[in-house]
């Protein structure tokens, strides 16, 4: 089938200025940030004092180490935060999960100085203070505490 | 006020060269694919994520659960398949929505973990664009299998048009966010620069690598209030790039000196625009791959090769 010109002209401007009119519709609408479509909140916004949950490996004797975002989810570090937070969000069943499996990887990683625990943390920070003043966090919290496998570790059947 | 309408259907159904609009195809096609292999890992790394964080949006808000493993990767490898006809052009009409639609479903479905990453958006909807307009009128391999060259048509303009203007739409949403978010303030440079430091925070926390040239900055406040300036003007003055190419090309170089920023302090990369290929829409490509063939056969034809008529 042949269309008209006219036709064809009409189906142009639809879908050329009809798709551009939804890429600018978050800006009338109002509606959530999504893809394709997106409000682009990234920078937006003035910071504060933000809050970040991290897993962090814990020694006996306190001394702690980062875990690496790839250990925890995937190599994708925003992506891993937000799966973090989203286990915070879901609870504790959903926090022992995240903390047990990256325990497991922690074990299977480490070498002679295998940490004992593995510890969901909540921590608030200035983030312009954390550069300029020190790292150390305004406040502080322990969410979930879970033992790395194979470590002797007494009394880490607690989870808090 | 039709004078208005038809200076504008003037600019917007310009008639253009085909081979324009299929070079396009042939950029953004072949970014598309490259771009697929090297994030396949990422892309993939979804199949491990715990079911309790799945988030559908968009399209994929047409499923309650997560995909199993082999639909995964089998969407997937479609999507590479598709994107390689896609960008060769061959069967277009049926190839190239499939494969829209695939990349379309691929991306968000990655983004339906709860992090909605903004570096694809516009690779997504170039692609779309591309898919529905008549993008392989010419450059079609094998060479065979492609149509019969003709004059230049508002048939292929008009979709060069709409790539600039859902470009050019994309950066004057983010400026607006901006200004709605945290106004006029934004330009002083404040928030840039807690973003900045929240940025390099959240990655060191999670063990990740961070931009040491961010927090480096840090201590110089005054420097964020023409960075923010800057990155905020961009985004606002970006329906300038409609005006000709001349200003097209000023504010390409804006845009991505913009993104050269970004990577730079924060270390995120939008490998879309950082490329060059977002840009494109907005110049006269096949010139540009005249004047490249013309360097290449100079100097063998000096060199002796055939001289033709």
């Amino acid at each position: 089938m042949r269309c008209t010109e006219g036709a064809r002209r009409l189906l142009a401007y639809g879908i050329g200025l009809g798709a551009t009119a939804v890429v600018l519709s978050p800006l009338l609408s109002g509606a959530a940030d999504s893809f394709p479509l997106s409000t682009y909140p990234m920078f937006a916004r003035p910071r504060g004092q933000p809050i970040l949950y991290a897993l962090v490996a814990t020694a006996r004797d306190g001394s702690e180490r980062r875990v690496p975002a790839a250990l925890v989810a995937s190599g994708e570090v925003l992506q891993t935060k937000v799966l973090i937070q989203r286990s915070v969000e879901n609870g504790p069943l959903a926090m022992q999960a995240l903390c047990e499996a990256t325990a497991a990887k922690v074990a299977a990683m480490a070498g002679g100085d295998t940490p004992s625990f593995v510890d969901v943390v909540r921590r608030r920070y200035d983030p312009i203070g954390y550069f300029t003043t020190g790292p150390t966090p305004i406040e502080q919290e322990r969410l979930f505490r879970c033992p790395v496998p194979g470590v002797f570790t007494p009394g880490s059947k607690a989870p808090r | 006020m039709r004078a208005l309408a038809r200076r504008f259907d003037s600019w917007f159904y310009a008639p253009m060269p085909r081979e324009r609009l299929a070079l396009l195809r042939l950029g953004i096609g072949a970014y598309a694919l490259i771009y697929l292999l090297g994030r396949a890992s990422h892309l993939n790394a979804v199949v491990d994520y715990p079911a309790s964080s799945f988030a559908p949006l968009g399209l994929v808000r047409l499923i309650q659960e997560p995909l199993a493993k082999h639909w995964v990767y089998g969407l997937f490898a479609a999507t590479l398949v598709t994107g390689a006809l896609f960008t060769s052009g061959l069967f277009y009409r049926v190839t190239a929505p499939v494969f829209a639609l695939l990349l379309l479903w691929v991306m968000t479905y990655r983004h339906a973990w709860g992090m909605i990453f903004h570096t694809d958006n516009l690779l997504v909807l170039h692609v779309l664009l591309l898919a529905f307009s008549p993008a392989a009128d010419a450059h079609v391999y094998p060479r065979s299998r492609g149509p019969a060259p003709g004059p230049e048509d508002g048939r292929h303009g008009w979709a060069v048009r709409a790539l600039c203007l859902v470009t050019v739409a994309s950066y004057v949403v983010a400026g607006v966010a901006k200004l709605t978010h945290t106004g006029w303030a934004w330009a002083a440079g404040g928030a840039l620069r807690e973003q900045v430091a929240y940025d390099a925070i959240r990655k060191i926390e999670l063990g990740s690598l961070h931009s040491p040239f961010g927090p480096w900055l840090l201590p110089h406040e005054w420097l964020f209030t023409p960075l923010s300036a800057f990155s905020l003007a961009t985004e606002l003055l970006a329906p300038i790039a409609l005006l000709g190419v001349r200003l097209a090309t000023v504010w390409c170089v804006a845009a991505w000196l913009f993104h050269v920023g970004v990577l730079a302090l924060m270390a995120i990369a939008f490998p879309y625009p950082l490329s060059g290929c977002a840009f494109l829409p907005f110049f006269p490509v096949e010139r540009w791959l005249s004047v490249a063939v013309q360097r290449f056969k100079g100097p063998r034809r000096a060199a002796g090769g055939p001289v033709g008529p």
